[in-house]
């Protein structure tokens, strides 16, 4: 019998198998889905009282003043709707991309964009020839190591302004819609029908977009200053401010007042943030020394960097960076409330030991998954930016408004950065060596980051996090205490973390949002 | 959104190409004759100090000498003699010399392939093979570089050129295109060419071209190696970042193969690589040395067949064994 393998035949099928294969494997790569998707967004409450609502900031919601807007039977207004319209018969396949993104909601996508630059600058400066870390400089961001270098207190930081801004300038814009109560194009003009943005019943002057547009504009290229970042959001901004011109939802003067407004109140949210303390926040080689040496006098060992080259360490002196919900001298108190076990301690040896466990004989692979699940190390948004990632689930899925959205987040954003400073305050305070300073023998399963080890950054955030959440979404707050004691947990699996850093770190972490849900019971949100 | 994402596993990339130095045959000319049997084991040591972030050439201080470790089994049999099917399996280990991260190890992927003999045109045989591998364990993918794989399932073709030349001198010449599977990390963000709020990743292709010239014979073996390692794509590990799975991996790699069959040993295969990776992008400069040891099983019915055909079956020298056994028996005569 003919051997079939050295048949014609065959030779031709695999042949044709083997160029079929090359064919099957040209087609182009990518995700299906990047995480950024949103369905238009129409809320289920439009918070029409949003202009009541107490700000943050702003002394009241009209603190700002806006000059009244023309009659929309003017004829300049008229004009505006005529050049509206032609705008709107000319569409772009461009703006339609542009109308599509923004309609998910302005406050969602400024928090992805937030999150995505954080991920982009959360890189840690390389050493230099002569063995030092060059710091990043606000004053050339361009150069190498590009500015910021977006670590956890920074990007705490970067979300609460943002957040703050964007609140207060909301409060705004809906208190001077209802001052002026200008129409809206298609409730002056019933024959206009809007291209893919749902008609909102709120009144148009200022526009709530380019109020957003503006005010997280100003915000966000102080943040991120790299001349790339800030032709990116210059983009950005730009297309939130006149999607719903192009979408026929808004006319030139509506934006143009919003975007003015959102300014205004950017510089007053800035006079705080180049005055609250960020700028001292790395200190010099004595302060970092007087820190180690207070513990030694007390006869503790004190943190010493893991890298090498040895490693300043990550902001030390945050902790007394300005809070929002409590003041200095609230925060220093709480801070500082459950001091660690004794490194001399029998109980601080078994701590050691059961983080060796960890990483040998309890390394499961299901272990390993809940530590790099919540790892948000370098590269990424940071712990703060994963609760936002969180939070922007629940927000979308219950379809908030734009100003209820920015309130959410803003209570969520000011409890992190709080999380930050009393955590960093704790963490200089008992300047706490990391495991693998305990016991070199402990490998890690993720990176050690470079600051001392009591207590937990990640149990602080998330337990706030899980704090203000519970509150907003209070029918979820088992399913957020669940997922902030796993973040917590997973500092001790990864071998980077001693239980008690977890433990309290979650104590701290609930007495700070605490502190943001008494701000949320008290600022007239229903 | 869709969007492109070209990367790669800067590490793994290395770790899955450097296992054709241990099993040889996926990549070359040899044939093992019908009804015959090659298996056997190979051992692989790699160690790197310096790695090319992108283009820039460093060292980490925090990682030091990155080693990778590999146990390999590896089998070959002849379905037909131009028409083999061909398995893989390894077990890595990895570790960091300094620094704190844990190295990782376990059974990574299996890798099946089947290799035909198109066409045989005088001394050039032309040779066709297909095959998949398939991750065989959950092993943590996103911990490059001590991660042991990438988690992908791969489909791949590959062409061969076999030229036999006098005095037991032989050329090959082999290139690959293999095809990649979206990877799942632990993880639900990652940042590449832009942050992706997904644990999806989309691993760039592979294209891997390489070829060896030496000598050949049933008995000895000795050839220089080249290899050119292509990854789709342009993403480069970011300044001081750590590498994330679909990182552009190209390298050029040089080195040798070396082997005796001992006679005292029932023809027991010895193999020795070493290869050196000479220039790169998003990988590891290199150094890696094998040694692996095969034998063969002939599962014929009837041996004294009119086949006269050995175990290695190379194109028109179908009873290679035999007259390497003749000429050896006439040598001892002398």
């Amino acid at each position: 019998m003919k051997n079939i393998f050295s048949s014609k035949l065959f030779q031709f099928s695999s042949i044709v198998l083997i160029f079929s294969a090359f064919i099957f494997v040209a087609c182009d790569k990518s995700v299906e889905r990047d995480g950024t998707e949103l369905d238009p967004l129409v809320p289920t409450k439009v918070d029409a009282d949003a202009g009541t609502w107490k700000p943050m900031l702003l002394q009241s919601a009209t603190d700002v003043s806006l000059a009244a807007p023309e009659d929309v039977s003017s004829a300049n207004y008229q004009k505006e709707l005529a050049d509206m319209k032609t705008s709107m018969q000319n569409i772009s396949d461009d703006q339609r991309v542009a109308i599509r993104y923004w309609a998910g909601g302005g406050v969602l996508r400024w928090n992805q964009i937030m999150r995505a630059l954080v991920a982009k600058r959360n890189l840690p400066p390389a050493e230099n020839a002569n063995g030092e870390y060059p710091v990043p400089s606000s004053a050339s961001p361009n150069n190498d190591p590009i500015f910021p270098f977006s670590n956890p207190p920074y990007a705490s930081r970067a979300y609460a302004y943002v957040s703050v801004a964007q609140y207060d300038a909301l409060v705004a814009a809906m208190a001077h819609k209802q001052q002026f109560k200008r129409k809206a194009p298609y409730q002056v003009d019933a024959n206009i029908t809007p291209v893919i943005v749902s008609k909102s019943s709120l009144p148009s002057y200022p526009s709530e977009d380019a109020v957003l547009a503006g005010v997280t504009y100003e915000m966000m290229k102080r943040l991120f200053p790299a001349t790339e970042d800030t032709l990116f959001l210059y983009q950005k901004k730009e297309e939130q401010k006149w999607y719903k011109l192009w979408a026929g939802a808004a006319t030139k003067s509506d934006i143009e007042a919003g975007e003015k407004l959102g300014k205004a109140i950017a510089q007053k949210v800035l006079a705080r943030f180049t005055t609250d303390g960020m700028r001292n926040a790395i200190g010099v080689k004595a302060q970092w020394d007087s820190l180690a040496k207070r513990v030694e006098e007390q006869g503790e060992v004190a943190w010493v960097s893991l890298e090498d080259a040895p490693r300043p360490p990550m902001l030390p002196f945050f902790g007394n960076v300005k809070t929002w919900n409590m003041d200095f001298a609230t925060l220093k108190s709480l801070s500082t409330q459950y001091p660690p076990l004794s490194y001399k301690s029998t109980e601080f040896k078994n701590q050691v030991a059961e983080v060796k466990e960890y990483v040998t004989t309890k390394a499961t692979r299901e272990n390993i998954a809940i530590v790099h699940f919540w790892a948000d190390g370098a590269g990424t948004y940071t712990p703060p930016g994963h609760w936002n990632a969180i939070a922007s689930e629940y927000i979308a899925s219950e379809k908030q408004s734009e100003f209820r959205a920015a309130r959410n987040f803003a209570l969520l954003n000011t409890a992190m950065m709080d999380a930050a400073i009393s955590c960093w305050y704790t963490k200089s305070y008992y300047y706490y060596p990391r495991p693998s300073q305990a016991d070199p023998t402990i490998k890690t399963l993720t990176g050690v980051p470079n600051f001392p080890s009591y207590t937990s950054g990640h149990s602080t955030f998330s337990a706030a996090a899980a704090t203000v959440l519970s509150y907003i979404f209070p029918t979820n707050a088992s399913k957020f205490d669940a997922m902030a004691k796993e973040a917590s947990i997973s500092r001790l699996m990864g071998g980077i973390h001693y239980r008690m850093d977890c433990e309290y770190g979650l104590k701290y972490g609930a007495l700070v949002g605490a502190k943001a849900v008494e701000r949320g019971q008290n600022d007239g949100v229903k | 959104m869709k969007k492109n994402i070209y990367t790669i596993f800067a590490l793994l990339g290395c770790l899955c190409l450097q296992f054709r130095s241990v099993a040889q045959n996926m990549t070359d000319g040899i044939f093992m004759a019908k009804n015959n049997f090659c298996g056997g084991f190979g051992y692989t040591y790699d160690a790197w100090n310096q790695y090319w972030e992108g283009s820039l050439f460093r060292e980490n201080k925090n990682l030091g000498t990155v080693k990778t470790q590999m146990v390999t089994a590896m089998g070959n049999y002849g379905i037909s003699d131009r028409f083999n099917a061909l398995f893989m399996l390894p077990y890595v280990k990895t570790e960091a010399t300094k620094g704190t991260l844990s190295g990782m190890s376990g059974v990574q992927d299996l890798t099946l392939a089947l290799k035909y003999r198109i066409a045989q045109i005088k001394n050039i045989s032309l040779i066709g093979s297909v095959g998949s591998s398939i991750p065989v364990t959950n092993y943590v993918a996103d911990f490059m570089p001590l991660s042991i794989g990438s988690q992908a399932k791969t489909f791949f073709t590959r062409g061969i050129v076999y030229y036999t030349l006098p005095h037991d001198l032989a050329f090959t010449a082999q290139g690959i295109y293999m095809h990649r599977t979206n990877v799942r990390m632990d993880r639900t963000m990652y940042y590449t060419d832009q942050a992706y709020f997904t644990n999806e990743v989309a691993m760039p292709n592979i294209v891997n071209f390489s070829a060896k010239f030496g000598h050949y014979s049933y008995r000895w073996q000795l050839e220089a190696t080249y290899e050119q390692n292509i990854t789709q794509g342009s993403i480069d590990i970011r300044r001081n970042d750590m590498p994330t799975l679909p990182v552009k991996m190209d390298f050029t790699k040089v080195g040798f193969v070396a082997a005796y069959r001992i006679p005292q040993l029932n023809d027991l295969q010895v193999q020795l690589t070493a290869s050196q990776v000479v220039a790169g992008r998003n990988v590891g400069k290199s150094t890696n040395l094998s040694i692996s040891i095969l034998q063969f099983i002939d599962f014929r019915r009837n041996r004294k067949s009119d086949m006269p055909s050995g175990p290695i079956c190379r194109p028109g020298d179908v009873n290679h064994i035999q007259m390497q056994q003749q000429k050896e028996n006439h040598e001892h005569k002398e």
